[in-house]
């Protein structure tokens, strides 16, 4: 670990981006802002990849606020996470030069993105909570402003603002977490605190528990919110309404996964908490669950990835909660390359129809997109766990260890497994098989959109092979540099022989519910599907009911509630100005006994003086 | 102490004056008649204990009581050439 | 280089060209803006001077000998930081904002009122501040405000003199019964009144204080103060700077009277939670654009309350800190509003839509305000709202929860009321910014950035005087 200013250089670069392009942005031919903001986004990953070979680096800055240093620190976590932001961050921009060709904001555009990635890398790179809360914040602030990109569209507006809302619900449980870790232990430094709570892997002795649980429930609070987990689940399918690039980069690879990077950069909050960690399991059980079903009766492109990645979020929370803290990063790579492939194969696509998002006017791209058909068969293999690729292997590493946890969440994960590969067969069956419903005429994106693709493809077929199970005889790159330094429990493999069965039930259960959704996906095509299943794809549309729901019991109690307070409140400025009129009227009284007749004043006088002289007689 | 007993008396006329009487000039005689009540009570006191501070202050009273009644005067005057009227009763612009 | 000099003249510069600008309207906006901008460059150069720990500056001259009442002045890291807000923001307001010459004249007199509050070290003289800054405010409402401004004007009038009654009373009893040999701060501090004295000695200065924070339920003159006032931001960007509650608790209330503060800890917790939390539910449902800046600010002020009143270090400057940090960017937003107003002619919310599309920097620079008013870290609201958070939950868990759902109820409000200004379809097209609004935009954008991502440069100041208080009331860090 060195010292070095080149850490925070990282950060500066896209940062720089966004400032220049923001300011003078405007007054660039077209695609020179986009060649801008690549090149210092390809920058910052190379500086990050640079730095990370030699052994990582930090850099600080004692007092930023009283007690709280403003600090950075790239080891093997963050640097991972560097390399995904930075990394396919740069893939995604090169993309957007081609899609966002023409468009009138282009420069506003790249801004933005820039800006994102500064966030998230001062996200990642934060050695001290208050700082990964300004990279927490500020990737909101990003997502917030690219999905309002088109903001003469009311929906876009709402859904931005509605994004932001809801994760700022996730950022108080963030904030009061550090308020719990501050007060127990006087600093809100990462490695401070580990030091503090578990010195050599260990928990320390004589911690209070209540506390810590406290602080390690509240910052999942925090992941919950942007991570996009049950119950704050409501603005992720709605975020789809920024351009396709925004949903590939924030909304599926980067920032969402925010939350379960957190939950990993903290193990050491974690890991002797079985309390929380059970919470963990649970909520990504149910987020796994709600968003694979949520996902079969979308109709939007970019809705079913956008449900899938619920889905996939949960299995990380799973792995996580489990205390399989590598294993969750794992998923957190593949998954970037994957559902980014996925995200941009439908960009494509949508491009391909000049903006038509609706699978139901699609089908038939097989035989007019020759470079997209093959992303997108790879994406869907790959998110539905076809054997080899990426995403079987991270997935089965979840499953495996959560066998371990407990057999019931193993069986549960699994089912959402098989509801993964069903309707990831059905994304690609309606978007690319069948004839084509449209009527428009469909070509393929040009070269700047399909060779980040390729790129992407590649990874989606060959990233599953640097943590591989430690059954099949080849070395595991990613679980021992990771667990250099994450704080985990060491765990016991499990025998070879049920590693192996639990392999070969997963490779089943992908390849035959792969297999089946392909053949049933069709009659969807067809409009041949069981009344059951259409019935069952209405509620799914409307996400159970969720929105509505929140709408009915929050949000319009909320407004009602405001509106009458705001009345109440002229109220207690009418109390005030009555307690004024109360005086007034007292002092009208008064002024009555001032009659204007001399004798009755003379009376009053005389018989004040005869009481006052009674009074001092008597006593 | 019979002297008291005057003195309680004019001061109870004076009082009864200053209330049922309703011209200024009236009031005005009554309130010089309360005055004169004070006067003389001081002077008998002034008689039982031997003391001359009570006279002296009773020789004051008078002196200002001559300039009192003239402004007091002057003014009764000055309102009755304004008002046509002397009534106190009707002299009654000053009220809540 | 004689400091306290500095201090004596920047004091008294805006007063003195106030009065100047009164009697000769013809001297225009530039002579304001020059008397303003000079009164800001004295503040930065006594801050830049006072680096360091525990410096300051202090001066002081027997005014009043049978009772022992000085002319003392007193500019510790608070004051310093409190001076360069309040001169800023001046600066801003007088460069900007379209007004009747005079109501500058009237701006800088009240510039005055304000550092001198927040400069004066004895005890009178911050009541005579305290008071004549209210005679500018109350002109400027009375003369240049809107429809209702007299009703406005009276409300708050009254609301300021019942505050001010009690505390004189309690500026006396706090001398004579704590036996301080003047009214001198530091002697006053090193006899604090006790017993039931101090109960009734903290109650009079709570009132007044309590008015000027504003403390719910005593910010109900605020909205209408705010809403009455001049379209142009001036008199509300000044307003926001009388907002000197806090610092009057901070500076003179607490450690004047340190027991009678204990016993109502409680109780004013309470209200600082319950009135962030109101205030912020309130803005929602505003339908004009000061009503809803004047709930945000009585929200936010309750937050910084809530930092104070825990009696902790962190609370205290975070207080502190978001105190000034909220002058300039409520300040900022009110005379951006007034821009706004200017343009399209309403302060309501709803019948504009979509001038982002026309004015696209200028929707840059009120989202810049906006997030630096719900608190985005790396601007300014973030490290004041941090650390009174900090402080906070170490005195009140569930309260500290309670008041800071606030910061989703202000991301609520705030984004709303933007939306349905700039987004959405234009049915307006305005004009952009002009040179002297991009000169006003740099100026306070790099203001919000620096005191956000850099706010060391702040809190080492104020931080060892906020630990001092900390001690004085028993509390650790």
């Amino acid at each position: 670990m060195q010292e070095t200013i080149l850490l925070p250089l990282i950060i500066l670069l896209p940062l720089l981006g966004f400032a220049v392009l923001g300011l003078w942005g405007k007054r660039m031919q077209e695609p020179t802002p986009g060649i801008v903001a690549s090149a210092l986004v390809l920058g910052s990953f190379v500086l990050g990849v640079v730095l990370l070979a030699q052994g990582g680096a930090r850099w600080g800055l004692e007092d930023w606020l009283p007690g709280i240093p403003l600090s950075f620190a790239l080891d093997n976590l963050s640097g991972l996470m560097v390399m995904i932001v930075a990394g396919i961050g740069f893939l995604i921009h090169v993309y957007a030069i081609g899609y966002m060709h023409g468009d009138a904001g282009f420069s506003r555009f790249f801004s933005y993105f820039n800006l994102f990635i500064a966030a998230m890398l001062v996200l990642v790179l934060g050695d001290s909570l208050p700082v990964v809360f300004v990279g927490w914040e500020g990737v909101g602030l990003a997502s917030y402003l690219l999905i309002g990109f088109w903001y003469a569209d009311r929906v876009n507006g709402d859904s931005a603002r509605k994004a932001f809302i809801v994760n700022r619900i996730g950022d108080l449980g963030f904030l009061l977490g550090m308020g719990v870790l501050w007060a127990n232990f006087g600093t809100l430094s990462i490695s401070e605190l580990r030091e503090a709570i578990a010195p050599e892997g260990e928990l320390a002795v004589g911690l209070n528990n209540a506390a810590l649980a406290l602080a390690a429930f509240l910052l999942f609070v925090g992941a919950i919110g942007k991570s996009a987990q049950v119950p704050l689940m409501v603005w992720l399918p709605d975020a789809m309404a920024g351009p396709t690039p925004v949903s590939a980069l924030i909304h599926a690879a980067t920032m969402v996964t925010a939350g379960v990077y957190l939950l990993c950069r903290n193990s050491f909050l974690y890991f002797d908490l079985p309390d929380v960690s059970f919470w963990i399991v649970l909520i990504g059980m149910i987020t796994a669950v709600y968003g694979a079903l949520c996902a079969f009766g979308q109709t939007d492109i970019k809705r079913i990835v956008a449900y899938s990645t619920l889905s996939q979020l949960g299995f990380m929370f799973v792995a996580a909660g489990v205390g399989a803290y590598w294993v969750a990063m794992f998923h957190v790579m593949t998954h970037a390359f994957f559902k980014a492939l996925l995200f941009m194969s439908s960009g494509s696509v949508i491009h391909a129809l000049g903006g038509e998002q609706d699978v139901r006017k699609m089908g038939g791209m097989w035989n007019y997109l020759p470079q997209t058909r093959i992303h997108g068969l790879v994406g869907a293999l790959a998110l539905g766990g076809l054997p080899l690729l990426s995403g079987f292997w991270s997935k089965d590493a979840i499953l495996a260890y959560s066998y371990e946890y407990s057999p019931v969440v193993w069986f549960v994960m699994l089912l959402v497994a098989a509801m993964t590969a069903l309707y990831s067969m059905r994304w690609f069956v309606l978007v690319f098989l069948g004839k084509y419903r449209g009527h428009e005429h469909p070509h393929e994106s040009p070269s700047v959109m399909t060779w980040p693709n390729h790129v992407l493809t590649l990874g989606s077929l060959f990233a599953g092979f640097v943590g591989l199970p430690y059954v099949i005889q080849y070395k595991n790159f990613l679980e021992p540099w990771l667990n250099k330094v994450i704080v985990h429990h060491e765990h016991e493999k499990l025998p070879v022989l049920e590693e192996w069965t639990l392999i070969l039930v997963s490779a089943a259960v992908a390849v035959g519910a792969l297999y089946y959704g392909y053949r049933f996906f069709q009659a969807e095509a067809a409009g041949r599907l069981p009344a059951w299943f259409v019935r069952f794809q209405e509620a799914s549309l409307r996400s159970f009911y969720a929105d509505d729901v929140y709408n009915a019991l929050i949000v319009k109690p909320l407004k009602s509630v405001a509106k009458i307070l705001f009345d109440a409140d002229n109220g207690v400025l009418t109390g005030f100005q009555w307690l004024g009129s109360v005086t007034g009227t007292l002092g009208g009284l008064l002024a009555r006994l001032e009659t204007g007749y001399l004798r009755f004043y003379a009376a009053g006088l005389l018989v004040a003086a005869v009481l006052l002289i009674l009074v001092g007689v008597i006593r | 102490m019979s002297w008291l007993v005057v003195s309680a008396l004019l001061f109870a006329i004076g009082a009864y004056g200053v209330l049922s009487r309703r011209t200024a000039i009236l009031v005005f005689l009554s309130i010089e008649l309360m005055l004169n009540a004070a006067n003389l009570a001081l002077i008998a006191f002034a008689k039982q204990w031997g003391s001359l501070d009570a006279q002296v202050v009773t020789l004051f009273v008078i002196a200002i009581a001559a300039a009192e009644v003239a402004v007091g005067l002057g003014l009764i005057v000055a309102i009755f050439r304004r008002r046509e009227t002397t009534g106190i009763d009707e002299l009654r612009g000053l009220k809540g | 280089m004689n400091y306290d000099a500095l201090m004596h003249v920047g004091l008294f510069l805006p007063l003195l060209a106030g009065i100047a600008l009164l009697i000769w309207p013809s001297l225009g906006r530039t002579f304001a803006v020059a008397a303003a901008g000079v009164t800001f460059l004295l503040a930065a150069w006594l801050f830049a001077g006072a680096q360091g720990e525990g410096a300051g500056y202090a001066s002081q001259t027997l005014l009043l000998e049978p009772i022992q009442m000085y002319y003392a002045l007193g500019l510790d890291g608070v004051g310093l930081m409190l001076w360069l807000a309040v001169s800023f923001t001046t600066l801003l307001a007088v460069y900007i904002a379209q007004v009747p010459i005079r109501m500058l004249g009237w701006a800088l007199l009240m510039e005055t009122g304000l550092l001198g509050i927040f400069a004066a070290a004895d005890l009178v003289l911050f009541y005579v501040f305290f008071e004549a800054t209210l005679i500018p405010a109350l002109l400027m409402l009375g003369l240049y405000g809107g429809r209702e401004r007299l009703k406005a004007a009276y409300t708050f009038a009254l609301f300021t003199l019942v505050g001010s009654l009690p505390m004189l009373a309690a500026v006396f009893a706090v001398r004579y019964l704590g036996g301080a040999p003047s009214f001198l701060h530091a002697d006053l501090a090193a006899n604090p009144v006790s017993g039931a004295a101090a109960t009734w000695v903290f109650l009079g200065f709570l009132v007044a204080f309590a008015v000027k924070t504003p403390l719910f339920p005593l910010h109900a003159w605020l909205p209408s103060f705010h809403a009455e006032n001049h379209p142009s931001g001036l008199a509300d960007a000044m307003g926001t700077l009388y907002k000197v509650g806090l610092f009057a608790f901070f500076k003179w209330a607490i450690p004047l009277a340190p027991e009678g503060f204990a016993q109502f800890q409680g109780l004013l917790l309470l209200l600082a939670a319950f009135g962030a939390i109101y205030a912020a539910w309130l803005a929602f449902a505003a339908r004009d654009w000061k009503r809803l800046l004047a709930y945000g600010g009585v929200s936010h002020m309750g937050l910084g309350a809530l930092g104070l009143f825990s009696g902790h270090a962190d609370g205290v400057t975070g207080a502190l800190f978001l105190l000034a940090a909220s002058m300039v960017y409520t300040g900022g937003l009110f005379l951006v509003v007034g821009r706004i107003a200017e343009r399209t002619e309403t302060l309501e919310i709803g019948p504009v839509r979509g001038i982002a599309k026309s004015a696209p920097a200028l929707s840059v620079l009120t989202m810049f305000l906006v997030m630096a008013m719900i608190g985005l870290p790396g601007l300014s609201g973030f490290p004041g709202e941090f650390m009174a958070l900090l402080g906070a939950w170490k005195a009140s868990p569930w309260l500290t929860f309670v008041a800071f759902t606030a910061v989703i109820a202000a991301a609520a409000y705030a984004l709303t009321a933007y939306q349905a200004l700039f987004q959405e379809s234009p049915n307006r097209t305005v004009p952009d910014l002009t040179p002297r609004e991009w000169v006003f935009g740099v100026a306070v954008v790099a203001s919000t950035l620096l005191v956000g991502l850099y706010p060391k440069m702040f809190t080492e100041l104020i931080h060892p005087v906020s630990e001092a208080l900390a001690k004085l009331l028993g509390g650790g860090a």
